[in-house]
């Protein structure tokens, strides 16, 4: 049997949607002899999409799935992948038996009642690790209508919330295990006809409308229930073995829809029955052991700490959230993927050979000596210090957005294209090489000895100030629009093509060898000595005092005692005005 | 404005009620995205083709993709239960343009029709278009100025 691939990506995969996948991908995959899988990666996908028109067995089958890493964690998570659908369709019908659907985000808006999250029309469909939420008038979240024949539908590790009426109304013969349910209208599961089976299930906080409705409820069909809790007293109406009644669990933050245990939860924490015949995970993909929990969540403890002269030699995959310290000497050689949010501190001599690609958001300090080889893809966005001697050879691509700060005998090697936007400081002796792309927008200074050699085509908007010695080789491109002040012995040699508008200076002994071609306007002052060898073809309207070029190949000179000695290619005669202190035609 | 990706190749199934409604045939709109969408691979002939509506937001056709569904009675909460007799309510017969529409299609897959303010560069108008693009649910071909075309059933 073959297996075959595709992806959906809002841009650079083979379909842009899963409708169009779903779409392109349709067929008989038993004559193929094919497994397909659907690989959505995270974007918002809004095309309601139907899985129908294709033949599927228990082994060659259409799975859609989205990857780990581009998955939801058990509550709703905007940057991951999601089938958000407004209107009337439902978002997504299952009109095809043996379909398999892994970790979706579905939701629901707008639309009229008929209209469900997640219908299951066919047999044996598996729906494993989804989110399904109504945002306002759908009144069934999940529906199951199968008939039956080729087995069971089966929903498992789910969340089911905010449904105008049913969580889960089932007229087909379905299977639920492992499903946390809650904030319906009315009944949290419903069974209309057939069978539906339901274990570890927590169905918690229905009835919303205080109607008389339940968090379990048979009407018509046959509910089995073993294991599962609910929130009023309904999850032993119909027998069974395990339940439990009158559950008010401890959930992370329930208002918020996270309904992840805590550790303090006493109403599902251990008080499931193992399913590990059929699966060993959880909604977020953690694994269940020991004692399995009700509900789509397995608590797993966070980790107690790495101590001082730890070795981290291990894949760190999952949520590092608050106060990760590597003490001093700590050797991390561990590939971090996970978020590092908080506190992070890198002290003296430790090494950071490893690859960041998390977000590090809040104070993250290299002290002296520390080396920094890893390559850093993440957002910096807060109090970066990189302290004496610290070497950054690492590539960053990130946003670095306050207070970036390179101290004395910082060499700062690195490709830097993101936006960095306030207070860079480069301190004496600092030598930047490096390639900046971004914006640099206030109060950026460059002080004395400090070289500039890199290519600066951003936008350099306020006070820039390059003070004694300091050499400008540097092509700039952008616009100096205030309070650029080049001061003696400065040295521009750049091609400077963007707008100088005010009080530039060309202090003395100032040598501008630049080409300028745009328009200097106001105060322009060359003080003695200054050289200005430029083609100036602006407008230059006050202040004018040792030197003077101005429009177009029209050369002007003021000569000793200051009087212009004017030279038009066109014979037109200027004058210096000593009292506007302005050359007139 | 907007771009209206189509099936342009038959897919079949063995039982024949669910080769009609659950089956994407030549012709149906798929999806529908901005103008500039960055489609993917798969996204062209001979599966697929675009149409280009460069005067038209998305929101006027999103009709075009709309399922054609049947009511087959109410549940016993009184709501209507719909039954899909097709995958798309609506056709575009690609089959019945005119050779020069269906070769530009074949050769690049992409077809950009004029309609509401647009005057750019394209291969056909909306009043030359609209002709093949075909309701099955009524048999009747649109005759409605696309700028005028509601959005009154949304989808997607």
């Amino acid at each position: 049997m073959a297996l075959r691939q595709v992806s959906v990506r809002s841009s650079g995969g083979d379909y842009s949607s899963l409708s169009a996948a779903e779409a392109g991908e349709q067929g008989d995959l038993v004559s193929l002899d094919r497994q397909l899988e659907i690989l959505c990666y995270a974007m918002s996908d809004t095309t309601a999409v139907a899985v129908a028109g294709s033949t599927m067995d228990s082994t060659r089958y259409m799975h859609i799935i989205v990857p780990a890493s581009d998955r939801h964690d058990g509550k709703w998570n905007t940057s991951k992948y999601s089938l958000e659908v407004s209107g009337a369709a439902d978002v997504l019908l299952l009109d095809d038996e043996y379909t398999r659907v892994t970790g979706l985000q579905l939701s629901g808006a707008g639309g009229g009642s008929s209209y469900v999250v997640l219908n299951v029309a066919r047999d044996a469909c598996l729906v494993d690790k989804c989110i399904m939420r109504v945002i306002d008038t759908r009144n069934i979240a999940v529906q199951t209508s199968n008939g039956g024949y080729w087995g069971a539908s089966e929903i498992r590790n789910s969340v089911i919330y905010d449904a105008v009426r049913w969580g889960i109304l089932s007229s087909g013969l379905t299977t639920v295990r492992n499903c946390t349910i809650a904030r319906s209208g009315r009944d949290g599961i419903v069974v209309w006809g057939s069978t539906c089976d339901c274990t570890n299930v927590a169905s918690i906080y229905n009835n919303q409308e205080a109607g008389g409705y339940l968090d379990f409820a048979e009407s018509g069909g046959t509910l089995n229930l073993s294991y599962c809790a609910s929130s009023d007293g309904s999850a032993d109406d119909q027998g069974g073995s395990g339940n439990r009644v009158n559950q008010p669990p401890a959930f992370v933050n329930e208002s918020a829809r996270d309904y992840h245990l805590t550790a303090s939860d006493t109403a599902l924490l251990d008080l499931g029955i193992s399913q590990s015949s059929y699966y060993t995970d959880d909604g977020d993909g953690q694994t269940r052991s020991g004692s399995w929990d009700i509900g789509g969540d397995e608590y797993v403890a966070a980790d107690s700490g790495m101590s001082a002269s730890a070795a981290c030699a291990a894949s760190v995959s999952a949520a590092l959230t608050t106060e990760i310290r590597l003490a001093a000497s700590p050797a991390c050689s561990a590939a971090c993927s996970a978020n590092l949010t908080t506190g992070i501190t890198l002290s003296a001599a430790a090494a950071c050979a490893a690859s960041a690609s998390a977000e590090l958001t809040t104070s993250i300090t290299l002290g002296a000596a520390a080396s920094c080889s890893a390559a850093c893809a993440a957002a910096l966005t807060t109090a970066i210090d990189l302290s004496a001697s610290t070497t950054c050879s690492g590539q960053a691509s990130c946003n670095l957005t306050t207070v970036i700060s390179l101290a004395g005998q910082v060499v700062c090697a690195a490709t830097t294209s993101a936006n960095i936007t306030t207070a860079i400081s480069l301190s004496a002796s600092a030598a930047c090489s490096a390639s900046v792309a971004a914006e640099l927008t206030t109060g950026s200074s460059m002080s004395s000895s400090a070289s500039c050699s890199a290519s600066v085509s951003a936008q350099l908007t306020t006070a820039i100030v390059m003070s004694a010695s300091a050499a400008c080789a540097c092509s700039v491109s952008a616009a100096l629009t205030t309070g650029s002040t080049l001061t003696a012995s400065a040295t521009c040699a750049a091609s400077a093509a963007a707008q100088l508008t005010t009080q530039i200076h060309l202090a003395v002994a100032a040598t501008g060898a630049a080409s300028c071609s745009a328009a200097l306007t106001t105060s322009i002052v060359f003080t003695a000595s200054a050289s200005a060898s430029c083609s100036v073809s602006a407008v230059l309207t006050a202040n004018a005092e040792q030197l003077v070029v101005a429009a177009a190949r029209n050369v002007f000179y003021l000569d000793d005692y200051r009087r212009p000695l004017v030279i038009d290619r066109a014979r037109r005669i200027f004058s210096f005005d000593s009292k506007r202190r302005a050359l007139h035609a | 404005m907007c771009e209206i990706l189509v099936k342009a190749v038959d897919a079949s199934h063995a039982d024949p009620i669910r080769d009609q409604s659950g089956c994407y045939k030549r012709g149906m709109p798929v999806v529908i995205m901005p103008d500039g969408h960055p489609w993917g691979r798969e996204e062209v002939p001979p599966k697929f083709a675009v149409l280009r509506l460069p005067g038209v937001s998305a929101d006027r056709v999103l009709k075009y993709i709309e399922p054609h569904t049947q009511t087959a009675g109410v549940d016993r909460d009184g709501n209507p239960i719909s039954k899909t007799v097709r995958r798309r309510k609506w056709i575009i017969r690609l089959d019945a343009m005119p050779a020069a529409h269906r070769e530009k299609i074949a050769q690049s897959g992409r077809l950009t029709i004029a309609s509401g303010l647009y005057a750019g560069a394209h291969d056909a108008t909306w009043a030359q278009a609209r002709g093949y693009f075909r309701n099955q649910a009524t048999g009747l071909d649109e005759d409605q100025d696309i700028a005028a075309v509601a959005a009154s059933a949304r989808i997607g």
